[in-house]
């Protein structure tokens, strides 16, 4: 407890008064511990009027006895204005009763309250004040007063609204900033993985990220690359490539002297396939420009130079097949000019040749024109049995030429397809001539027609077997490619083109070719087409009015 | 007649020359035809190659050469016989391919032998077995000229 014995300026001049009327009541002078007692109270009087903080002493009811200087200034209320006064006047409202309730509980039982108080003053203005109240007891320990020191903090409340402010601003900003960075992270994770390419990032030796497509790439699980160890990952997957540290020497002198490095690296991927990869690397720096980490950006390109390679067999190969030909015309030529008496013979092999590049020139055609687009087609209802059962006399020069007997096995029952007539009659056409090339010189080809459950739907099957030399399983890899026959084949068809476009025409009718070789049964050519029934169109309907007809 | 092309690989079996000829006959492991020397006159120590020369060319999957019988584009008088050594020959897709190991025997009317490119032969990067069995079908060719063993008939020497 606070026991203030302030001598204040009314209990100071009480005090003078007894002092003065014992002293007259004594008929003697004041003694020295009297002089020494008013110097004292003097003293304490101007402190407490001289005081920085405001002084207030009520009675025991809570009126204003006395206020110092510092409250005027503060409050713009003079002594005699708030003398007998409730101090309540200066409430502002904002301190809820129940805290003053508390303060009187406190004061009255001889305790201090301390708190904090927004009034208001004498001109409506508020202001915030640090208090402590205290009750002020006389000799017997009775109260007899309070007293409250107050100190103005509103500039100090300002500056800590002002600072929470200013706190919570940062706050919301970073909070804000968080989830812009959290957004932005989300897309940018987002557009990593949605990429085609790649991408991996790499701190020092451990892989700090790789997208979706990087997994993919590499054929692994996107958990095995993060986290991971590049130069264990190195060591694990490329092939052929230079040892790692020669690897990341270049790489370093490489982004010595430019921003990027570009190469190539062949991967081993878990599952035995390899995987030729492009990659461009380049340094990450922070912000003062420090290495941070390196970037990578690798990319799938073993179907591009397959593609590429596919391409330029196909422009040799080509180019192959029609320099034979043109050579061969060309020599007729000079051979014509020389041996003009045998003029008709030379003419018939120039046709003869003229014939064939024609033909090669048709093939090419074909194969780019159905490449690109399938609206060649014009589909539709087709009984396949009166196609097969064509294909004799249709392939009849091809089968005499190779004295090969060519027969056909029909269906007891209609087989429509949906189908254009005529392309469909070349496609069988050039895998017969094929058949019968295989077959070679008195051979034998088989074609037979049916209908075939494969897996939930009913299929035309066209059978096309020959007694010919057997293929391999390289071979019949290679089958249908372009001008596979012509240059790298061990037996087969001469058509060079022949199974390519047999196999573009069928699967333009969301048909299949399958091939099969043994030695005991030859080779097999399945050709199988959806029927009517299956088709888009559904136009068995159309097959059946048309029958009706 | 029927059409075939003939395709002349290297000793790696790569193409290096495919020309066009009709076939005269043939039989299970042999075909003869007739081509005509498609490219420009061509004058060599042993032989006069002129374009539109007319050869008829044996071909064999039985044996490690193939005879060319060459006749002169004007007249069509023989003008010899050239032989190249080379692996069996493979009859597919009316094709006739065979691999070129370089040696190679020209044999004259008169029945004069000129063996042809025996340093490039040497240098062939070939196995053993390959290069004893081209040795020994330049001997069996030297034999049949020499005893005018067919196609070698008209040998007048």
């Amino acid at each position: 407890m606070l026991n203030i014995d302030l001598p204040l300026l009314a209990s100071a001049r009480r005090v003078i008064a007894r002092l003065r009327l014992a002293a007259s009541r004594w008929l003697c002078p004041p003694s020295e511990r009297e002089r020494q007692l008013e110097s004292e109270l003097r003293k304490f009087f101007r402190a407490v009027e001289q005081s920085p903080s405001t002084v207030m002493i009520t009675d025991l009811e809570g009126n204003i006895e006395y206020v110092n200087p510092k409250f005027t200034e503060l409050t713009g209320y003079t002594l005699d204005e708030v003398r007998g006064r409730n101090p309540r006047f200066l409430k502002s409202g904002h301190t809820p009763p129940e805290e003053y309730a508390r303060m009187w509980q406190t004061i009255s039982q001889g305790g201090e309250w301390r708190g904090e108080l927004y009034n208001v003053k004498k001109n409506g203005e508020h202001y915030w004040e640090s208090a402590l109240m205290a009750p002020i007891k006389d000799a017997s320990g009775q109260i007899t007063h309070y007293i409250s020191l107050k100190e103005d903090i509103t500039a100090r409340k300002a500056a800590e609204d002002a600072l929470r402010a200013h706190a919570e601003g940062l706050e919301r900003r970073v909070a804000e900033r968080t989830t812009d960075l959290e957004r932005e992270r989300a897309l940018l994770r987002a557009i990593l993985d949605a990429m085609g390419e790649g991408v991996l990032y790499v701190e020092g030796d451990t892989i700090v990220y790789g997208n979706r497509a990087l997994a993919e790439i590499m054929g692994l699980p996107a958990e095995r690359l993060t986290g991971g160890s590049l130069s264990a990952l190195y060591a694990d997957y490329v092939r052929g490539g230079p040892p790692f540290e020669r690897l990341r020497a270049e790489l370093d002198e490489a982004l010595d002297r430019s921003p990027t490095w570009s190469g190539e690296l062949v991967m081993s991927r878990p599952d035995g396939t390899q995987v030729e990869i492009a990659l461009v690397t380049a340094q990450v720096n922070d912000v003062t420009g420090a290495p941070l980490g390196r970037v990578s950006v690798l990319r799938d390109v073993s179907r591009e130079r397959n593609l590429q390679e596919q391409r330029e067999r196909f422009l040799r190969h080509a180019a192959h097949e029609l320099r034979t030909p043109l050579s061969n015309f060309k020599t007729r030529l000079y051979l014509l000019r020389r041996q003009p008496e045998r003029l008709f013979a030379h003419l018939a092999v120039m046709e003869r040749v003229t014939d064939e590049i024609n033909q090669l020139v048709e093939d090419l055609l074909d194969i780019f024109r159905l490449q690109r687009d399938s609206t060649e087609l014009q589909p539709e209802p087709l009984d396949l049995g009166v196609v097969v059962r064509d294909l004799p006399s249709l392939c009849a020069a091809e089968a005499e030429e190779m004295q090969a007997e060519l027969s056909v096995i029909m269906s007891d029952a209609p087989v429509f397809v949906c189908a254009d007539d005529v392309r469909l009659r070349q496609a069988l056409v050039r895998l017969v001539t094929s058949a019968l090339q295989t077959a070679g010189q008195g051979g034998r080809v088989e074609v037979a027609l049916m209908e075939r459950r494969n897996g939930d739907r009913r299929w035309a099957l066209v059978r096309v077997r020959d007694n010919g030399a057997t293929l391999s399983p390289d071979e019949l890899a290679h089958v249908f490619d372009p001008f596979y026959r012509a240059t790298e084949g061990a037996g087969g068809n001469g058509a060079s083109l022949g199974l390519t476009l047999a196999r573009q025409i069928i699967e333009l009718h969301a048909g299949q070719i399958t091939v099969e070789s043994a030695a005991e049964r030859g080779t097999v050519y399945n050709v199988w087409l959806p029927l009517c029934e299956d088709c888009p169109e559904n136009c068995t309907s159309a097959v059946l009015a048309a029958g009706a007809d | 007649m029927m059409e075939i092309t003939i395709v002349k690989n290297n000793h790696r079996g790569d193409e290096v020359w495919r020309y066009h000829g009709m076939v005269l006959a043939r039989g299970q492991t042999w075909v003869k035809l007739e081509a005509y020397f498609d490219r420009p006159d061509r004058v060599t120590p042993y032989h006069i190659f002129r374009q539109g020369d007319r050869f008829v060319e044996w071909f064999y999957s039985d044996r490690w050469y193939s005879i060319f019988e060459m006749h002169d584009v004007d007249d069509d008088h023989l003008t010899g016989w050239y032989c190249n050594i080379s692996r069996p020959a493979v009859f597919v897709d009316g094709k006739v391919m065979a691999d070129d190991l370089a040696l190679d025997l020209f044999v004259a009317p008169d029945g004069a032998l000129t063996v042809l490119d025996e340093d490039e032969f040497e240098a062939l990067p070939i196995d053993d077995a390959t290069r004893q069995a081209a040795r020994a079908a330049l001997a069996e060719l030297r034999e049949m000229a020499a005893r005018r063993h067919p196609p070698f008939e008209a040998v007048s020497g």
